[in-house]
């Protein structure tokens, strides 16, 4: 995936945030995303991600006061975003790093992607 | 309201035999007899081979059996050593869906009944006291980020059940579990490449045995260490629920959710290997046979099988030191390679004339996983880990067995006296593995378990 198939994925991921939201609201890797405002680096282009417990949105740009940054090449991100890696993993591979303060925004964020992306394949499969 | 450590110290101290219910006990001797298949495998390995050559350089005094080898040590050090060699092959068990616990409390429940002398109904009641603590402290910390052996249950059950068995009351009880707390214990999860994975389970024994010594000197522990505000539970779990490792003492059997493994993989694999095998051994495929292996899976499979990259692993393998077969067990492609080229996955599918033999390696190319809703389902309502496994032959036909729950769990039982012998015919050889299977069946009327213990001495 290039930066601009990352970005259309990315707005995929958002699309089905606002699906399944209703059902994983209480689930315990979601429940601290919401209300988050997250700046995403792809390559050289910069989003701001922010998710709520109605639905997420992906504009351009960042946000200095924003709750977390997370950055990955566009190979990680396609990974991410086909379901094949996480945060989890990628750093398992010394691919990404964190801090302390960012793990866990970093951690269930990419797992919720991975999930999402599985789920859609999931039921893409039964099609 | 009373903290929950003391609320388990008081359920492990006060739980008696005769309160337990038959069926809990029957799954409790299928645990023993299943872990002790995994010991003896584990010490027939390579690294199991190293570590007990490295206890035995430490000259302990001689108290309980490193299974699978000559000699006796200290009682912690023995639960150090077969809880390394319990977890060396992920063969193992779990308590569905959050807590491992067999790898520790296992060896170290023998130990300390060996070098005390127990019987075969006290080693059982201590077992059962850690599944139940287990898998309701697995159920407390399991919202978090971490899954399946990260969460890190062990450390929290061994000084319960080494105090029931060593006889204490509730002070030394709570000394030996603040004791074993005091530098709660997380692991590196990148670190699961090394042999070092086993002391997952065994550096939790060791803390546990050894607390559980000193708190019976009177060296004290903090009382509140599971509950504290900056404790066990806030430290290894970001939101943890603590009230649940306290429900339903006495009433509901977490032990009945106890899983053993049939085969030695990550949970999450059992059910993709058992189809896989019954599909190859009820057409009798060859694997030039085989053209395609296509596996459906939930989609926490998918996840867990993301940990590692074979190909990555493979590399690895080959050209780090720090690297070994272990990370190809949470990956999901090899294991079914090898049972379908094998016909099992047993120890053997874990040395390296197995894991490079190119017949598997080509038959790994084969194989591929797909999300499926319905399992998913299953797993999230019911934590069911089920598989289907399709098979195309050469000559296009298409087989197929559905796994709805992998072997092991109460509603598809395994053969554990199986596991046992496949694993401790070739260490302690069939006499002895026998007798231990005799002893082990009878347990509640063995007057001295360190009659069973000593069946797993490689020498008279």
């Amino acid at each position: 995936m290039n930066e601009v198939e990352i970005r259309q994925g990315l707005h995929r991921f958002c699309e089905s945030w606002n699906r399944m939201i209703p059902l994983l609201k209480g689930n315990h890797l979601v429940e601290p995303l919401l209300n988050r405002r997250i700046n995403l680096g792809v390559g050289g282009g910069k989003y701001l991600l922010t998710l709520t417990p109605t639905e997420a949105s992906l504009s351009e740009g960042e946000d200095p006061f924003a709750n977390a940054s997370f950055s990955a090449d566009t190979e990680s991100w396609d990974e991410m975003l086909r379901g094949e890696s996480n945060f989890l993993t990628l750093a398992m591979q010394k691919r990404m790093r964190t801090t302390t303060d960012e793990a866990l925004i970093h951690l269930r964020l990419s797992i919720i992607i991975q999930l999402l992306s599985l789920m859609s394949q999931a039921a893409g499969s039964e099609e | 309201m009373q903290g929950i450590t003391r609320r388990l110290a008081e359920f492990a101290l006060g739980l008696e035999f005769g309160s337990i219910p038959g069926h809990v006990v029957a799954k409790t001797k299928e645990q023993l007899v299943s872990i002790l298949g995994a010991i003896l495998a584990g010490a027939a390995t390579e690294p199991g081979r190293k570590a007990l050559a490295a206890v035995r350089a430490w000259g302990d005094r001689p108290e309980a059996v490193a299974c699978g080898s000559d000699y006796r040590t200290s009682m912690r050090s023995a639960a150090f050593v077969n809880s390394i060699n319990a977890q060396l092959l992920e063969f193992e068990d779990a308590l569905m869906p959050y807590s491992h616990i067999g790898a520790a409390s296992v060896p170290a429940a023998l130990a300390v009944a060996e070098a005390l002398a127990k019987n075969g109904r006290e080693l059982l009641v201590a077992l059962v006291a850690g599944n139940e603590i287990g898998g309701r402290i697995g159920h407390a910390i399991h919202r978090g980020v971490r899954m399946g052996n990260a969460i890190p249950v062990y450390q929290a059950v061994v000084p319960f059940v080494a105090s029931r068995l060593m006889g204490y009351g509730l002070t030394q009880t709570l000394d030996a579990v603040g004791g074993a707390l005091i530098q709660t214990q997380l692991s590196i999860l990148s670190a699961w490449v090394s042999h070092s994975k086993a002391y997952l389970s065994a550096m939790p024994a060791l803390a546990g045995v050894t607390a559980a010594t000193l708190a019976g000197q009177g060296f004290t522990g903090y009382h509140e260490a599971l509950e504290d505000p900056l404790g066990y539970f806030t430290l290894t779990c970001e939101r943890p629920v603590p009230e649940e490792a306290a429900e339903g003492l006495g009433k509901i059997w977490q032990t009945e959710k106890l899983v053993n493994k049939p085969y030695p993989v990550c949970g999450w694999t059992l059910a993709p290997v058992e189809g896989t095998i019954e599909l190859v051994k009820t057409h009798n495929l060859k694997p030039e046979e085989i053209a395609e292996i296509q596996v459906r899976v939930p989609v926490q499979t998918a996840m867990g099988g993301t940990m590692w990259k074979a190909d990555q692993a493979l590399r690895n393998i080959r050209e780090r030191h720090d690297w070994s077969y272990i990370p190809l067990q949470f990956e999901m492609t090899y294991p079914v390679a090898a049972a379908a080229v094998d016909g099992e996955l047993t120890p053997r599918q874990w040395k390296e004339e197995r894991i490079f033999d190119p017949v598997i390696q080509g038959m790994r190319k084969r194989v591929s996983y797909v999300t499926d809703l319905a399992l998913t389902t299953a797993y999230l309502r019911e934590d069911k880990l089920g598989a289907v496994v399709i098979i195309t032959t050469s000559d296009g036909r298409r087989l197929e067995k559905a796994v709805p729950v992998a072997r092991g769990s109460s509603e598809n039982p395994m053969d554990v006296n199986g596991k046992f012998l496949l694993c401790a015919r070739e260490v302690i050889g069939e006499a002895k593995a026998e007798k231990a299977l005799e002893l082990l069946s009878m347990l509640e009327e063995v007057e001295d378990v360190g009659k069973l213990t000593s069946c797993f001495l490689t020498v008279r």
